[in-house]
């Protein structure tokens, strides 16, 4: 089974994909914040990460998707945010998608799909 | 009639000369004395010099009451009334020629001389040449009349800034009867650069029958030089039409070091021009165009610049130039220059003005313009938040209602609501995405921006990471480069995000060369990082990937290579605003 993370503030959001991708099949994982994030990809076997730019509104999301790069530079990580605007910025660009929230999901799983069978 | 004189008067006579002899003899006043039949016989010694005679006795023997020349000055009849009636007589400063040919301001006193009887036995004369005096005081009164035509024009000059009425007033005062009184002026002005002496106004009438109208309607008015001054600019008005036609026609390079003008100009020396002391060569074609072979000219001179050049003439009169109206000239010119440099100073200290007020005035502006884009900026980051805040809420109830409907069947009693949720969810979500979209795009338009002042801000802004990082930057912007036309925020944002990202992925320590150049159409931009422990080699696949494509959307193109793991190589080629118009012309 394969194991995603999901890096968000939002305690619905976490509700909502938790059970939403679990209904795929997948294990998921939830992170609050960037130490829990790298705590559980550093202990845990992580296939992917889905994660928010703006944790506590701050752009902390940046910060871990470069430390989660370094950390491992072949982790998938989704970017999945409320705003457009960050598709623009440079430290954006080593994230492997970049999806705007949407309430359906669809789109979100298929890029799941495809960036677990290694296509980018 | 002469009378026969006794003996006894004679002796008498010659007595009374013997007795005064000594006395006389050292005076410094011409003294002589003559019997009663108006013959000299007696001059003291300073007497022939006043008379210009070589000695005392050239005098004695002649006949006051015969000489041509005291006939001619109409003083005989005073000699005799003398002799005859016993009268006194004085006249002062009498201009005469003695017979031995010298010219000379006389001034006379006379009076009889009387024996004991009381009969006149002649007359005892006093003679002064007050010449030098006289030319003193003429000397005084030229000096007198300069002063007060350069006071009054002073004045007039004092009045006004503005350069044209200036250089009208120059031109009257040379030509008012009142002042210089020359018949025609003609001003010439160095151009800007110094390279040329150029006509630039004349006055003056062009016949003598213009001339004397002119001058007789301004005579009748008995007006002082001031009031000349001021109303005669009117009074000439379309009357000069010829002068300043010949006045157009002078240009003369300042590196004609043989012509008399081009002299004038850099020994700042007044002088006066005639066919003797000018080279025919030098001086033809300007004699021929003015149509006169006599001319003052004075240079404009302020402090030590040279502002140009006064011509006078006598075209209409004929009337000499003498020494005095070139010296007067020269002296009005100095004042004439001092007014036009004022003149000049004044305007460049009122176009500092103007560029002052206009640098406040924009200055203001700018401000402003802060003001409504701070407030404007922040009233659109809080609607953008807000739009933001609602997209997460929208996807929580939008996604659970949606995974609640995949559970149930329509036959659900709330399977219909659930679909009106998600429905109006998917219609507030597109709503969103287009506003977004609009706020995205409008803050985006292109615009005509200087590549090196943006790469100069972003450097700034990002100043306190290079330093933290310690990067140290070299710079290389090729001065000059024309302007781009593209998407400022897209640029400002690609280099930020650009550079963020080297430094981000960089060790610490090391170089980031930042250069422009033109090549063609196109301007090349090149980051070469120089950093050990670099991870951008492997951060580049997807990061740059897209960066790339983003410069793809500005019109340019982005390329990278690295050497090895610490050096890396950036180049990015952006059209110019020409170079994207030739390859869009639409656009």
């Amino acid at each position: 089974m394969k194991s995603i993370l999901i890096v968000d503030d939002e305690e619905h959001i976490l509700d909502l994909y938790q059970k939403e991708l679990a209904d795929e099949g997948y294990e998921v994982k939830l992170a609050r914040d960037v130490t829990q994030a790298l705590e559980i990809t550093d202990k845990e076997k992580i296939n992917l990460v889905i994660l928010d730019i703006k944790l506590y509104g701050e752009e902390n999301g940046l910060e871990t998707l470069s430390l989660l790069k370094r950390q491992n530079k072949d982790l998938p990580v989704i970017l999945n945010s409320a705003y457009s605007t960050y598709k623009n910025n440079f430290q954006t660009w080593l994230a492997d998608a970049y999806l705007v929230k949407s309430s359906n999901l669809d789109e979100l799983k298929e890029k799941i799909r495809d960036l677990l069978r290694g296509i980018r | 009639m002469e009378i026969q004189l006794s003996a006894e008067k004679i002796n008498n006579l010659d007595l009374l000369i013997k007795q005064l002899r000594d006395i006389f003899q050292e005076l410094t006043v011409g003294i002589f004395i003559c019997d009663q039949n108006g013959k000299i016989r007696y001059v003291n010694n300073f007497f022939p010099k006043v008379l210009g005679s070589s000695k005392p006795e050239d005098s004695v023997g002649l006949n006051v009451l015969e000489l041509e020349n005291i006939r001619a000055v109409g003083i005989d009849k005073k000699f005799k009334e003398t002799l005859e009636q016993g009268k006194s007589f004085a006249v002062e400063r009498v201009k005469y020629r003695s017979i031995w040919g010298k010219e000379a301001f006389l001034s006379l006193r006379v009076t009889p001389l009387k024996e004991k009887d009381g009969n006149y036995a002649g007359l005892i004369g006093f003679v002064e040449d007050e010449s030098n005096k006289v030319k003193l005081e003429e000397s005084l009164k030229q000096n007198i009349y300069e002063l007060s035509i350069i006071d009054g024009v002073e004045k007039v000059l004092g009045s006004t800034l503005n350069l044209n009425e200036i250089l009208d007033i120059i031109l009257i005062a040379v030509t008012a009867g009142q002042g210089l009184g020359f018949n025609r002026a003609f001003l010439l002005l160095l151009d800007d650069k110094e390279t040329f002496l150029e006509g630039k106004m004349a006055i003056g009438p062009s016949n003598p029958d213009e001339a004397f109208r002119i001058w007789n309607n301004l005579s009748q008015q008995n007006q002082s030089l001031e009031e000349i001054l001021k109303s005669y600019r009117s009074a000439l008005e379309q009357k000069d039409i010829e002068v300043n036609q010949i006045v157009q026609k002078i240009k003369i390079s300042m590196k004609e070091q043989g012509n008399p003008l081009i002299q004038s100009v850099s020994d700042k020396q007044a002088r006066y021009l005639n066919e003797e002391n000018c080279s025919a060569s030098d001086i033809s074609q300007l004699f021929e165009l003015l149509g006169t072979r006599r001319v003052a000219l004075a240079p404009l001179i302020s402090v030590d610049k040279v502002e140009g050049l006064i011509l006078a003439d006598n075209f209409i009169t004929g009337k000499e130039i003498k020494a005095e109206d070139l010296k007067l000239l020269q002296i009005f010119a100095h004042h004439a220059g001092s007014a036009i440099e004022r003149s000049r100073l004044y305007l460049r200290l009122e176009k500092k003005l103007v560029e002052l007020e206009e640098a406040n005035r924009k200055i203001a502006e700018s401000s402003q313009r802060m003001i409504r884009m701070e407030r404007s900026q922040a009233i659109e980051e809080i609607t953008l938040e807000v739009a933001h805040e609602l997209r997460n809420p929208m996807t929580i109830i939008g996604g659970f209602a949606r995974s609640i409907l995949k559970n149930i069947t329509p036959q659900d009693a709330n399977y219909k609501y659930l679909e009106i949720i998600v429905s109006e969810i998917d219609r507030m979500e597109s709503l969103l995405t287009s506003f977004l979209d609009y706020v995205h795009n409008s803050k985006n338009k292109t615009k005509e921006l200087n590549l090196n002042q943006v790469i100069e801000q972003t450097l700034e802004t990002l100043k306190e990471e290079f330093r933290e990082k310690r990067i140290y930057l070299v710079k290389n912007l090729q001065p000059g480069i024309p302007n781009l036309f593209l998407n400022p925020a897209w640029l400002n944002s690609s280099l930020i995000n650009l550079l963020k990202n080297m430094l981000y992925n960089s060790g610490s320590g090391g170089s980031l060369n930042i250069a422009t150049r033109l090549f063609k159409d196109e301007i090349i931009l090149s980051l070469s990082l120089l950093s050990p422990n670099s991870i951008v080699e492997e951060a580049k696949s997807s990061s740059l990937a897209m960066a790339s494509a983003l410069i793809e959307n500005l019109g340019g193109t982005l390329k990278y290579h690295s050497e090895d793991k610490e050096r890396f190589y950036l180049e990015i080629k952006l059209f110019t605003k020409g170079g994207q118009d030739e390859k869009h012309p639409h656009s």
